[in-house]
């Protein structure tokens, strides 16, 4: 059982067998595949959503658009698959990616990526669309175009029976880790020091400078922050999709339009951007398969008529008076 | 006069393509307030943005007790206690009112300064409302925590951008107060501000500009006798 995510990792999956036995419009009436297909979608989310808050903070506090964002995802997988064939087990591979991937970030931003800080959106896109092509054919040279499978740890391959239903417990497992994520970035954002002065320079920048704060040195923080979390991204879903040069592209724009729906720099913003994607892409592929790329882009346009800044977007200071 | 705590030496800043500081020089003495007037476009605002340096000048020098520091970054500058109160009061929306200052504060060297308690003591409608949002403040509120955020980072010398702008007369009159008692307590303070009376009332010296350029300087009094500075540069 597998969720259905963007149109490239789809096709290079099986179909799940339940998609083919049910036909979407009886899925209402079937309360087990309903919740299956349930927490499919919140697994997803929740894959949606590690990858985004990253982004979304970046570009809120420094207005940087990172799309290479991705291609630290993909290599934390590939990382993930090199341990896996070393023989160390699923676990080493969650604690040493995510770190070598946020490492493998931060000097990307520091040694290339600033050079485009001032630069503006467009040359920041070309760069980071740059970095994107360079990661993948690195990714080919090294270890070849075709798709690699990374088992799932021993502890999680068995299914977990939940209210009558039997899930896989490694899904389980991801949702677990994105309800994790979000509690204590929620504490760290609202709570600390540290998540204060991110909030004042996602707020005003200028100002928090003005008040002594190094913005910069909170950025290679919170850059450092999301990486990890991309790496962590990585790690998980590798058993799931599988790893493969370009699932770094795949999932960029998906992850793209969880930040623009939810609005930028908002924590709450990237949680109900996740949810509501991974939501819309899950149930769209069963019960429109025709039209299931189609249903983002529809959530996307009409959010962004009704609410142009995003579901919710960071409160900025707006510079009357 | 005695030792200048703050010197801005042939400044030259431009905004975009127009010129608009075109070599100001001034001085802010130790304990002393000096009020930079002129009318909206002179380069008040650009000024003292360029001391900041959140606006890069093309040409100039500003020294600070001493030490060069039109080469450092904005957050060198304000940590080498140079405080900023904005026009816009720049309140972050995302931060309740005490967020707001302790993001800001900074310990006094001496050990007995500002701090978040004594900000509460000496501003108590901001006490009343700490765990509000920023975004829930009204005008004067805002200007109050504009002040009290920069007091707790114990500056020696304080920027003000038109204090009084835009509020009602009795809150005008309780930052003019604030100001005053500032003053008395021997910070050093460089003011821009429309209201001429708020302004030649607190401070010891006036530096008028006009089109970027220092058009006079002078006394309080001496601004009040001259109609001719007063028409040409003040339109008062």
């Amino acid at each position: 059982m597998m969720s259905p995510s963007t149109s490239v990792i789809h096709r290079r999956r099986p179909r799940p067998p339940l998609d083919t036995t049910i036909h979407g419009q009886q899925m209402l009436s079937d309360p087990q595949f309903f919740a299956e297909q349930f927490l499919n979608s919140l697994q997803f989310s929740m894959l949606l959503f590690l990858l985004a808050i990253g982004l979304s903070v970046v570009f809120g506090l420094m207005d940087y658009l990172n799309l290479s964002h991705g291609t630290i995802y993909m290599f934390a997988a590939y990382v993930a698959f090199s341990i896996a064939q070393l023989g160390g087990s699923f676990w080493v591979a969650l604690a040493v990616a995510p770190v070598v991937a946020a490492a493998v970030g931060v000097s990307l931003y520091f040694l290339l990526l600033k050079r485009a800080e001032t630069g503006g959106h467009l040359t920041q896109v070309l760069l980071t669309v740059g970095v994107i092509y360079m990661g993948t054919d690195l990714i080919r040279i090294v270890y070849g175009d075709l798709p690699k499978g990374v088992p799932q740890p021993e502890s999680l391959s068995s299914a977990v029976n939940l209210f009558g239903i039997l899930y896989p417990a490694y899904r389980l497992f991801i949702i677990a880790i994105g309800l994790l994520v979000m509690i204590v970035l929620y504490f760290a954002l609202e709570r600390t020091r540290l998540g204060a002065l991110v909030r004042a320079g996602v707020d005003d920048r200028a100002t928090a400078e003005t008040l002594g704060i190094d913005i910069g040195k909170v950025f290679a923080l919170v850059f450092g922050i999301g990486t990890y979390l991309a790496g962590v991204a990585g790690v998980v879903a590798a058993p799931v999709f599988g790893v493969y040069p370009g699932m770094d592209v795949s999932i960029i724009i998906l992850v793209l339009i969880v930040v623009v729906v939810g609005g930028l720099g908002s924590l709450k913003g990237v949680i109900v951007g996740s949810l509501l994607i991974g939501f819309a892409d899950t149930f769209g592929k069963i019960l429109l398969p025709q039209f299931a790329m189609m249903m983002i882009y529809l959530v996307m346009a009409l959010v962004l008529i009704f609410r142009p800044s995003g579901l919710m977007p960071a409160r900025r200071f707006s510079a009357s008076g | 006069m005695s030792e200048s705590l703050l010197h801005v030496d042939d400044l030259h800043t431009y905004l975009g393509d127009s010129y608009v500081i075109q070599g100001v020089s001034l001085a802010v003495p130790s304990g002393k307030v000096v009020a930079l007037l002129g009318r909206n476009g002179a380069g008040k605002t650009t000024t003292l943005r360029s001391i900041m340096r959140m606006v890069h000048p093309r040409r100039g020098r500003v020294t600070f007790d001493g030490r060069d520091i039109s080469a450092l970054a904005t957050f060198e500058i304000a940590r080498s206690r140079i405080s900023f109160v904005q026009e816009t009061r720049a309140i972050f929306p995302s931060l309740s009112v005490e967020e707001n200052i302790a993001v800001a504060a900074r310990p006094a060297e001496n050990g007995n300064g500002w701090t978040m308690q004594r900000i509460f003591d000496d501003f108590p409608n901001l006490a009343a409302r700490r765990r509000n949002g920023g975004s829930q403040l009204s005008g004067g509120e805002q200007q109050m925590l504009a002040i009290a955020r920069a007091l707790v980072a114990n500056p020696r010398l304080m920027l003000l951008d038109e204090p009084s702008e835009g509020l009602a007369p009795l809150i005008v009159r309780q930052i003019a107060d604030i100001i005053g008692n500032l003053k008395r307590a021997g910070m050093t303070m460089l003011l821009v501000e429309q209201n001429f009376v708020l302004a030649t009332e607190v401070a010891d010296h006036i530096v008028v500009l006009g089109k970027g350029r220092v058009r006079w300087t002078g006394t309080s009094e001496e601004l009040r006798k001259s109609d001719e500075i007063r028409h040409t540069w003040l339109g008062v």
